[in-house]
């Protein structure tokens, strides 16, 4: 028989639709509803992983998202793999395939089990006190092997094919779980006419009732199922609540917002290949309520991490959810109430219970039915070990005597093949606390509860500590209506609560509350399953001095896992308590971060992944550039082309061409990238003198000037150009890169330390396309294309502007130039862009137009000396150090001015920028090269190269840097020193190595 | 030679995802535009120069036919209409805003309009997909407007119309970043049917 | 992500807005009146309060407005938002008046 563990009747799986999957290469059964842990079960597979330090053999525990043991690979398909997937919330699915991990040649042997037998010199941080000799095998022998034997799980090696979205949605209340206590909550509110999501991230609501069966709750007669499905009905229609099911809350930060992680598509045997396979909801509540339920805890005793042991609260799980026994020969171990309702349930189903033992004095109100369905109740008896090799098969029980010592000598060995532990429940605060809530210690309750928390949030149900049901819903109706009075909405029309015939339970004992059962062997004794962390590990923390629990968490890793101690963090700091001697109470709970179960990767991306990592920005003329073959490079999110290569030529060569053109003829440059600014106003003109260095109120109209932007502390922020348009407009432009930049920088100054002085700024670079044409002949071609405007120097000189038509489109004309040639910027609509240059190409075919890229370009200004704010400029540069005094307005205050007087820029070892003149003519320096005297080790650094090149024009390479005030003297011989790079010699000079006097740019 | 507009190139094929019901990305291109900036006196004098009558608050539409203002903030609005109307609207307003003092700069080349139409509910989950407004049915009715993100791109959104269930949202994006807008929304779309109409 | 109320927009997603940092002392008129210490200490001087504390905040991709904020910094909690220009809420708790 396939299935052996499977009942043949029960349970919420559809019969109907078998299913079937493969686990480590074979193949294994189930139907629509089974989880992977489930369809494991049934079949009686029980070994499921090995561990991740000492590589014990491991089982199912849970039937949730804390499972910390049965962490597979899944596969759904190429590229679609998901390491460490725990088993118990994989949907089945055909085609799905399953691997175990962490074992090898196989998980039956695995070879690092041999880990488990050196258990001794493996205590929780060993690893701070070994491998440091001796020194030469870390590199070689130890990390390599660390490498291949540490983590859990494999990476995926391919691209996710798999899409994500996010949605942005408000609401007045979030509703954190669909049990009782959420589904009561969620009605209620969205009769009252609030907006409410309600999320869950089982696939039906119904939380912990799920989880019941025969022994359940009975609410207004009705077993608990049918009263969930009649609840359900009522929720339809109740206005407009939004019900999402698979859909965790991964985070609460303390502003409210909410992230939730919706699983949409992985559990659908054939998704709507439009849907993403997850959607990351960024949920904004004006309220949230938690009804997020309770885990369950396992109990402390030598080799409690044996598969075949599992939470008593996940065997019924099975059993109701789909109809599997977890195993037909179990003992149960009830240190809480609920044990007892499994041990009923699991025995009407068929299994043999051969022990009840429960270590309280006064068992709870179960016991009578307990034993009336005959079943032998061990009274003050605990468990105090496990036998079986990689599966159970017997567990050691021992009396308790009135100090609560177990009693050896009366020791009882009961075959099994399951056992089922109920160690209390912890209720699921980790919301609660990443919102800001508060947490403390009840005694009664044995668990950290929730104390006062933002206004905003309200906790109910098992997660704020309710015994019973009708307390969580009694619970849920109060804080429903305390938020809704905060939100300002009237409360619905009371609803009585339901009548309900449930056992109160008795209190339960914490698993910590028996130290003698593990005191034979604390090191095999588990409390964080999923990182391996013992008893002994814990105690070993306190002795070492990391008692703090902060400090012990990170020392043992106890927590650190990826189920992040759901099953361990109480036992852990009771223990710690315990071991440092202090009551629990002092010791907080460590603090407690999103997400609550591992998210993709690319649900955090959604879309914004490939081609929309970024938003790329293309200028009007880059399908013009794309199709003359420009080979282009990211300025900041702009593609700018770097050169226009010809079929076989290199980029190189290409620059060098495109240079030497500009130089002889005439280029065409795409410069629509550059921030433009248009600032208006009547004190437009007042503005700008105080954040630019030059005179901008002598300006005139039609006239343009070149000048710094400097940050208050005196260094460079961009450079650009000033244009006055009219007596109060001005339009100025800057670098790509430093666009967004200065545009803050503009509006920070006007908005927040002179809001009196009206003036406006607009972005204006969108509009229009700048098509640079410069060079000797650039006059020649235009005048071809021109009307309307007088281009000769008499008319129009450099540094102006003139409106006019090229190609019959209106243009503003500037004749700015960064190559130091004779150039106009025509700035001409972006719609026409690919009009006007193609128009100017046909009208001069004899001139050849050249259309270069950036490389040409840096050419072309660093043959001039022209700074390029970033390399020449680092933040630290200022405008002296730059040698452009001549830059700096005399008699106006501007932003910077202050600073350049401090002693601090008038050091002479302050920066210079000179030209370099490498010895060799054909040797280029590396940028970023430090400049020393002479290259050896340790000697200090003089300045370093910022830009550099081999110039088409003279034919050699050239370079500038910044070089300390007291060395930079022309002539003046230093050496760059670069790694990985032979040292070389260069020569000082001034930096500009053609026509200085600028006789080639007012042409 | 025609102008070129944002998306003149873009090939309708690539952000195409089957549905029975659609949703359609239209671009409206060289829709005139213009930005006014100024204080609470010039926008109004603005706005009734060019018949929309008093300003709107902020959020809020003036309308007109097919000219319309977004206000966008305490001292901003955009002036909206069909293609050509820009030099209209600057002849009537370049004077009064030079004499009053304030900023008019024409935006109709720097950005585009794009519309998306549908089911209501496709169009304000596509939306909702990269913009972290509230934009339930009573937050954001027809005759709305915002400055905020769709993604990692700024955008002016306007609800324009609403009838039988159906709803048009208008968006105004730079130029340069109208390409990365539309494979965005393309995506968000997706799963409802997606069409971009030339 | 925080909810930052614009005294314009209403309450918006911290990721329209660009933080400007602790909202200081204007800028002196006449710099160079002052010697190396003071405008140094003006330039760069903060207070890093621990408690409410005044930043500048910039509605980026909103209605481009710079305007003041008082804001918690050991929790994270924004107090409050008003217009530049405009005077401080009263009972935030602020040492002393922002610009």
């Amino acid at each position: 028989m396939r299935q052996p563990f499977r009942l043949a009747t029960g349970g919420r799986i559809d019969r109907s639709r078998p299913i079937e999957v493969r686990l480590d290469g074979e193949r294994l059964q189930g139907f629509q509803g089974d989880t992977l842990a489930s369809a494991i079960l049934a079949r009686g597979i029980r070994l499921v992983g090995r561990s991740f330090k000492r590589h014990r053999p491991r089982g199912i525990l849970t039937a949730g998202p804390e499972e910390p043991n049965a962490l597979l690979r899944v596969e759904r398909g190429p590229g679609r793999v998901d390491p460490n997937a725990r088993a118990t919330l994989v949907e089945l699915v055909p085609g799905l395939s399953a691997s175990t991990q962490n074992a090898w040649p196989s998980l039956r042997h695995d070879l690092a089990g041999l880990f488990d037998r050196a258990a001794a010199f493996l205590p929780a941080g060993f690893y701070y006190k070994t491998f440091f000799r001796p020194g030469w095998a870390w590199y070689r022998l130890f990390e390599p092997a660390i490498r291949r034997l540490a983590g859990l799980g494999r990476a995926p090696e391919t691209a996710d094919p798999d899409r994500y979205l996010h949605r942005h949605v408000h609401c007045d209340l979030l509703v954190v779980g669909g049990g009782p206590a959420g589904l009561r909550a969620a009605g209620l509110a969205a009769r009252a006419g609030a907006r409410v999501i309600l999320a869950d991230e089982r696939p039906a609501p119904g939380g912990g009732l799920l989880d019941t069966g025969t022994a359940g709750p009975r609410i207004e007669g009705l077993p608990a199922a049918a009263w969930l499905e009649r609840l359900l009905g009522e929720l339809e229609g109740a206005g407009e609540l939004v019900r999402l099911s698979r859909t965790t809350v991964e985070a609460l930060h303390p502003s409210g917002h909410a992230l939730l992680l919706e699983r949409v598509a992985d559990h659908l045997q054939e998704p709507d290949p439009r849907l993403p396979r997850e959607r990351l909801w960024q949920v904004r509540p004006r309220a949230v309520l938690l009804a997020t339920g309770r885990l369950e805890r396992p109990l402390l005793f030598p080799d409690n991490d044996r598969p075949g042991i599992l939470l008593a609260g996940a065997a019924r799980a099975y059993l109701a959810g789909q109809a599997v026994l977890v195993g037909r020969d179990l003992v149960v171990a009830a240190f809480d109430d609920s044990a007892y309702a499994a041990a009923l349930e699991l025995a009407a189903a068929g299994a043999r219970v051969h022990a009840l033992v429960d270590p309280r004095g006064e068992p709870g109100p179960l016991a009578g039915a307990a034993e009336a369905a005959g079943l032998r109740l061990l009274s003050r008896w605990a468990p105090v070990g496990s036998e079986g090799g990689p599966g159970l098969r017997a567990v050691r029980l021992a009396p308790l005597d009135r100090t609560g010592r177990p009693d050896g000598r009366r020791e009882r060995t009961i075959p099994c093949d399951a056992l089922l532990v109920a160690g209390g429940w912890t209720p699921a605060v980790q919301l609660w606390a990443q919102a800001g809530g508060g947490l403390a210690w009840d005694p009664a309750a044995a668990a950290f509860l929730p104390t006062r928390g933002p206004s905003w949030l309200r906790i109910a149900g098992a997660a704020a500590g309710a015994r019973t049901l009708a307390e969580a819903l009694a619970q849920a109706d109060r804080a429903t209506a305390e938020l809704l009075a905060g939100l300002g909405l009237a409360p619905p029309p009371a609803e009585p609560l339901p009548a309900i015939e449930e056992p109160v339970p008795a209190p339960s004992t914490p698993p910590w509350a028996l130290p003698e059962t593990w005191r034979r062997d604390p090191k095999s004794t588990f409390v964080d399953f999923q990182n391996d962390v013992s008893v002994a590990d814990i105690e070993l923390a306190v002795r070492e001095g990391f008692a703090l629990p902060e400090h012990a968490k990170r020392w043992t890793t106890a927590g650190m896992a990826t189920d992040q101690g759901k099953t361990s963090a109480p036992a852990t700091l009771a223990l710690l308590a315990a071991a440092a001697g202090r009551p629990i109470e002092e010791l907080a709970p460590t603090t407690m971060r999103p997400p609550w179960t591992p998210v993709s990767f690319g649900a955090l991306a959604g879309v914004h992944r490939g081609d929309l990592f970024r938003p790329i920005r293309t200028a009007p003329l880059h399908a013009w550039a794309a199709a003359r073959g420009a080979v282009f490079e990211d300025v900041g999110n702009w593609k700018r082309p770097t050169a226009f290569p010809r079929p076989g030529e290199s980029l190189e060569a290409a620059a060098a061409r495109e240079a030497r053109a500009v130089r002889t003829g005439v280029g065409l440059f795409d410069a629509s990238t550059l921030g433009a600014f248009d600032v208006q106003g009547p004190d437009a003109a007042t503005f700008l003198d105080r954040i630019w260095t030059i005179d901008v109120a002598g300006l005139p109209v039609g006239r343009c000037r070149y000048g710094l932007v400097l940050k208050d502390d005196g260094t460079v922020l961009d450079d650009g150009v000033v244009c006055r348009l009219a007596p109060n407009r001005f339009l100025l432009s800057t670098t790509t890169g430093g666009a967004a930049r200065l545009y803050a920088w503009l509006e920070r100054w006007a908005q927040t330390e002179w809001p009196n002085l009206r003036v406006w700024i607009t972005p204006v670079a969108e509009g229009r396309a700048v098509i640079a044409v410069q060079g000797p002949r650039s006059r020649l071609l235009l005048r071809r294309a021109a009307s309307g405007v007088d281009l000769s120097p008499e008319a129009f000189p450099h540094m102006a502007w003139r409106d006019g038509k090229i190609a019959g489109v209106a243009a503003r004309i500037f004749r700015v130039s960064f190559t130091g040639e004779t150039a106009f910027e025509l700035h001409v609509p972006a719609s026409r862009a690919e009009e006007v240059i193609d128009t100017l190409l046909r009208l001069g075919p004899d001139l050849e137009p050249t259309p270069y890229g950036l490389e040409a370009m840096h050419l072309l200004r660093l043959e001039k000396g022209y700074i390029l704010v970033g390399h020449e400029t680092d933040g630290t540069v200022t405008p002296r150090d730059l040698g452009l005094e001549r830059l700096l307005a005399p008699g106006k205050d501007f932003v910077g001015k202050r600073s350049l007087d401090l002693a601090e820029h008038r050091r002479p070892d302050r920066p210079r920028l000179v030209g370099l003149l490498p010895l060799d003519p054909t040797a280029l320096p590396a940028v970023g090269g430090q400049l020393v005297e002479r290259a050896e080790p340790g000697a200090p650094p003089l300045g370093r190269v910022s830009s550099a090149g081999r110039s088409p024009t003279l034919g050699r390479t050239i370079a500038l840097g910044l070089v300390r005030g007291d060395r930079a003297r022309p002539g003046e011989r230093l050496t760059v020193f670069a790694a990985d790079r032979p040292p070389l010699e260069v020569e000082l000079c001034a930096p500009c190595f053609l026509d200085p006097e600028g006789v080639r740019l007012r042409g | 030679m025609a102008r070129i507009s944002a998306l003149a190139r873009l090939d309708p094929a690539a952000l195409a995802s089957a549905g029975p019901d659609p949703l359609v990305l239209r671009e409206v291109p060289f829709e005139a535009r213009l930005s006014l900036r100024g204080d609470e006196a010039l926008l109004a004098a603005a706005l009734e120069a060019v018949g929309l009558g008093p300003a709107p608050g902020i959020g809020a539409v003036a309308r007109a036919g097919e000219r319309r203002a977004l206000r966008l903030g305490p001292d901003r609005l955009v002036l909206l209409d069909r293609p050509g109307e820009e030099v209209v609207l600057e002849a009537r307003l370049g004077p009064l805003v030079a004499e009053r003092g304030g900023a008019l700069v024409d935006l109709t080349e720097a950005m585009t309009t794009l519309s998306l139409d549908g089911p209501q509910a496709a169009v304000r989950a596509t939306l909702a997909e990269g913009c972290p407004l509230d934009l339930h049915a009573r937050a954001f009715p027809p005759g709305r407007s915002a400055a905020s993100l769709y993604g990692k791109v700024p955008v002016w959104l306007e609800a324009v119309e609403a009838r039988a269930g159906r709803l048009r949202v208008e968006l105004q994006v730079d130029r340069s970043l109208a390409l990365h807008l539309a494979r965005h929304l393309a995506l968000a779309g997706r799963e409802f049917g997606f069409r971009l109409e030339s | 992500m925080l909810v930052i109320p614009c005294p314009f927009c209403g309450p918006r997603e911290e990721v329209e807005f660009a933080c400007g940092g602790e909202a200081g002392p204007p800028r002196p008129a006449d710099p160079g009146a002052l010697d190396d210490a003071a405008w140094t200490a003006w330039l760069w001087g903060r207070v890093n309060r621990k408690g409410p504390q005044v930043e500048t905040w910039w509605h980026q991709a909103g209605c481009g407005r710079w305007f003041l904020v008082a804001r918690d910094t050991r929790d994270d909690r924004v107090l409050a938002a008003w217009p530049i220009g405009a005077p401080a809420p009263a009972g935030l708790g602020l040492a002393e008046p922002g610009p």
